[in-house]
């Protein structure tokens, strides 16, 4: 009994951590119809202020708290909604998840730059007598413990006053559901989504410093991580009820190390369920909680005042241009193969052919999100899944590499199935909530299984040897994944043109209307979601073969969560985007690490930090999704298609006129200067 | 002389590259009610917008007692007694009845304050189906419910102008009768109104004034009872 006590009280502060940020989230949602997965990043920022101030630079407490919490928290919320979020007001659902998305991928990496890479051992917390420890009887917390337990709670009473019984809680709801309509009720909508935004942004630097000293040190990832409890916990809570939201965030909390002290620590179940548990919660909650039933959000009835930036117009080719652009597309395939089979050395070919598999891999996302109208997190794992799927069934079995990276890739798309099946009943935002579970439960729980990986090291991938062909030479192989990635994209472009693609077309306008001319939504959304997860998964088998290997670290989530973010904004309705995408993947990094910007300090310098500055720049870039749904490829290739087009008119035009002149009888025309003397 | 409480002169209003009015002009005296009439697609509602503050016009401008407010924004317009009921059920679906009704007011949205409550017990007074409906979810109401609340929360701070945006759409006929009861009963305590209406004799009924809209253009403008056989306006 002592025990169980001893245990449950061990989870409470943890448990008021996750109700801490659960609650945040549910804020930013209720008040701003925004999911903040980029919640874990604000929050980071401050625990980064805070370590630099109070550790590196040693400022007392009450100023560092001053500086990092109380006015960093704030203005980045102020910052956030008048740059972003207040124009996104009226965006789909879709274009505010991905705007978070892309804040989640940019801002940590440009906090980094300004705080270093260099490691921040030993965070500490706000409280000043951190070595303090309150007991009672045989139980004891320290004092930033008791600390985080007492802000926690009051954070949550005064939410639950300010939503219960305040006028401002009352309007930030009633500018959620239609800002318009609040301004005819005389609400000044902007000034109270900036107000939800502040308080929002203030209570996610708040979780952020109160969060640190649970962590041996300060990191980015860590912070998201904790992100999946908190969104476990907002779930319990119906993203709607404070109170629930920090109930789900304690019990969760205890539940933890409850079991964290009773299961024997060697067992299987211990070793998979312990880590396993916010995932497993969020997943059953976001499937079978009935406050989570039937919240589709209430329309805005004045929607049309602002109407969504008009879908992107089918542009008119002229058929001469039609064939210039179908002759340029068979040059630059077949002067890149050229090239790639007589003059690339042997750096460039793997990064080329790197290029071509993340190619096949984003063309997954092009089904799922371009042609779906879905967000999901979980490619880099469905990727994962072929590549160890092949890579164990190659090893255990002995079955010749390249059928089974087919073998792979369907085995990654009864994955997507089954998680496409459950995931049926969600929708939109519930969606990418359960693949992100899935993909940090594949990541957390089973890639470290033997069965799953062989251990750290990983399960070997060899080559294909297809007869007297040998993919070991590094030319033969990228043609194999050139000729993969034509025939993936074939298949995508059969699939858009087809049935399934229309239906697709049809359910992203309207499910409603769709299932009224006879639309089969169920099997549209579970044809998409294996289809994509084949692909990337056939992707992954490619990927590892190519190195020879595939490791746990190769397809981590955050991976793919970056892919996301770069597939959508160069385009996610197009194959050629998708392959523009794989190829930019590598080549962009690649390119910045050659622009060396001397004068630069080191960690802005391009050359030195390639990685984290092509993350910025695609992070950033996703916020343009916004405005241009169709990406900026397409943007692009739209824009000069019209501006050719003006000009061939233009042309034909001054032609036209020429010849009028020539043959017509005008004698003024004929005694100008160009007529006969 | 004084202007007019509402004026729009030359107005020129769309939505992105779409342009719904062409030189718009009318106004309307304080006091007076006038039925703004057109076909599907005319352009009234984008009137009505204009007139609240939703759509900025592209060109004119627009004078509330003779001040500019060109380009104002609604929740301003809204503080300066325009009151809007768009069209549709425009209620916050996820608020209750009362949440919804309560909204509005500046002094606090609480019950216990002297005039939140008198205002409530008005409202409740003129549609009593909301008084027993004021805890419900306003989503969950039907149709001619949801589209008196909208109607009631324009009300509960009695407004100097009125605007009115298809008011008989989804509504029984005998509820559309008493609502338009109450409008004449709006009209009468001083609040000058702009309805916006298909349904054209319900309309007459309590204009003063009508103006016709076709294509984005005005028609005829002047007295309701000069305005004679209004089919000769669209077909001749």
């Amino acid at each position: 009994m002592t025990d169980l006590v001893s245990y449950a009280i061990r989870g409470v502060p943890i448990g008021c951590v996750f109700a801490l940020m659960a609650v945040g989230v549910v804020l930013t949602y209720k008040t701003s119809g925004v999911f903040n997965l980029a919640f874990g990043a604000q929050a980071f920022v401050s625990a980064a202020v805070y370590y630099e101030t109070r550790v590196r630079h040693d400022w007392p407490i009450w100023l560092a708290f001053l500086v990092a919490v109380v006015a960093l928290g704030p203005a980045i919320g102020y910052v956030l909604d008048r740059a972003l979020f207040r124009h996104l007001r009226t965006a789909p659902p879709i274009a505010r998840l991905v705007t978070s998305l892309g804040l989640l991928v940019a801002i940590p990496q440009m906090v980094q730059i300004w705080f270093g890479n260099s490691p921040a051992y030993n965070p500490l917390g706000i409280a000043p007598d951190p070595g303090r420890i309150f007991r009672w009887g045989e139980y004891a917390l320290d004092a930033n413990q008791v600390a985080t337990i007492l802000v926690t709670l009051l954070v949550v009473a005064a939410l639950t006053v300010l939503f219960r019984f305040s006028a401002l809680g009352l309007r930030m709801r009633a500018v959620v559901e239609s800002p318009r309509m609040s301004e005819l009720t005389a609400i000044n909508a902007d000034r109270v989504g900036s107000s939800a935004w502040m308080m929002s942004s203030f209570l996610a630097g708040l979780s952020g410093v109160l969060l640190a000293p649970l962590f041996a040190q300060v990191e980015a990832n860590a912070f998201f991580t904790l992100l999946v409890a908190a969104v476990a916990a907002a779930a319990f809570g119906g993203l709607s009820s404070i109170p629930l939201t920090f109930a789900g965030g304690l019990a969760l909390g205890v539940l933890q190390q409850v079991l964290a002290g009773y299961l024997p620590s060697d067992s299987v179940v211990s070793q998979g369920l312990r880590p396993a548990l916010p995932f497993l919660v969020l997943f059953l909650l976001l499937l079978f909680w009935p406050p989570l039933r039937g919240i589709g959000r209430a329309a805005d009835p004045l929607a049309g005042v602002d109407p969504p930036p008009p879908a992107p117009a089918a542009t008119v080719r002229s058929s001469g241009m039609t064939t210039m652009t179908r002759v340029l597309a068979v040059a630059t395939v077949a002067g890149f193969v050229l090239a790639a089979l007589f003059w690339f050395d042997a750096f460039w070919l793997l990064l080329f052919t790197k290029g071509l598999i993340f190619g096949v891999i984003f063309l997954s996302i092009t089904v799922l999100t371009g042609m779906g109208g879905q967000v999901s997190l979980s490619q880099a794992a469905f990727a994962g899944v072929g590549a160890f799927a092949t890579g164990q069934l190659v090893e255990n079995f002995g079955l010749p590499v390249l059928p089974t990276m087919f073998l792979g890739a369907l085995v990654a798309a009864v994955v997507g199935a089954v998680l496409a099946i459950p995931a049926l009943r969600l929708d939109g935002l519930y969606l990418t909530l359960a693949t992100l579970a899935f993909a940090l439960m594949w990541e957390n729980v089973l890639v470290p299984q033997t069965w799953v990986s062989s251990g750290p090291l990983g399960v070997d991938v060899p080559r294909p040897l297809v007869g007297p062909v040998d993919f070991t030479d590094d030319r033969a192989f990228l043609l194999l994944c050139l000729v993969v990635l034509a025939l993936v994209g074939l298949l995508v472009l059969l699939v858009k043109r087809g049935t399934t693609g229309r239906y697709l077309d049809a359910l992203r306008g309207s499910e409603l209307a769709a299932a009224s001319i006879g639309v089969d939504r169920t099997r549209a959304r579970i044809t998409t979601f294996a289809l994509s997860a084949g692909i990337a998964g056939l992707g992954g088998g490619l990927l590892a073969s190519q190195v020879g290997r595939a490791t746990p670290t190769d397809y981590v989530f955050f991976l793919g969560l970056f892919w996301v973010v770069m597939v959508v904004t160069l385009g996610d309705r197009s194959v050629q985007a998708a392959i523009t995408a794989g190829m930019s993947f590598l080549l962009v990094p690649e390119l910045l690490s050659r622009i060396d910007l001397g004068f630069l300090p080191e960690i802005l310098n391009p050359a030195d930090n390639p990685a984290a500055i092509a993350s910025i720049l695609f992070g950033l870039g996703a916020l343009t999704y916004a405005k241009h749904p169709e990406g900026i490829l397409e943007l692009q290739t739209r824009r000069s298609i019209e501006r050719v087009n003006t000009w061939g008119a233009a042309l034909a035009r001054r032609r036209s006129a020429t010849v009028d002149a020539s043959d017509g009888p005008d004698p003024a025309v004929a005694n100008g200067p160009g007529g006969p003397r | 002389m004084t202007p007019p409480l509402l004026e729009l002169d030359h107005v020129d209003a769309g939505y992105g590259p779409f342009r719904a009015l062409f030189d718009v002009s009318f106004s309307v005296a304080e006091g007076r009610a006038l039925a703004l009439l057109g076909s599907n697609g005319a352009g009234k509602t984008t009137v009505a917008r204009v007139a609240s503050g939703l759509v900025a016009p592209t060109a004119g401008h627009v004078r509330l007692a003779g001040d500019d407010v060109t380009g104002v924004a609604a929740f301003r317009l809204a503080r300066r007694g325009v009151a809007h009921a768009p069209e549709g059920r425009s209620v916050f679906a996820t608020l209750t009845v009362e949440e919804n009704l309560v909204l509005a007011f500046r002094e606090g949205t609480k019950r216990g304050h002297p005039g939140v409550d008198a205002s409530l017990a008005s409202a409740y007074d003129l549609f009593p189906r909301l008084a027993t409906r004021r805890g419900q979810v306003a989503g969950t109401l039907s149709g001619g419910e949801q589209r008196m609340l909208s109607l009631a929360r324009v009300l509960v701070q009695p407004p100097r102008l009125l605007i009115v945006d298809e008011l008989s759409l989804g509504l029984a006929p005998i509820i559309v009768s008493e609502v338009y009861a109450t409008l004449g009963r709006i009209k009468a305590a001083g609040t000058t109104l702009l309805i916006v209406e298909q349904l054209v004799s319900h309309a007459l009924g309590i204009a003063d004034d009508v103006v016709l809209l076709t294509k984005g253009r005005t028609g005829y403008v002047g007295p309701a009872d000069e305005l004679g056989d209004l089919d000769a306006h669209f077909l001749g």
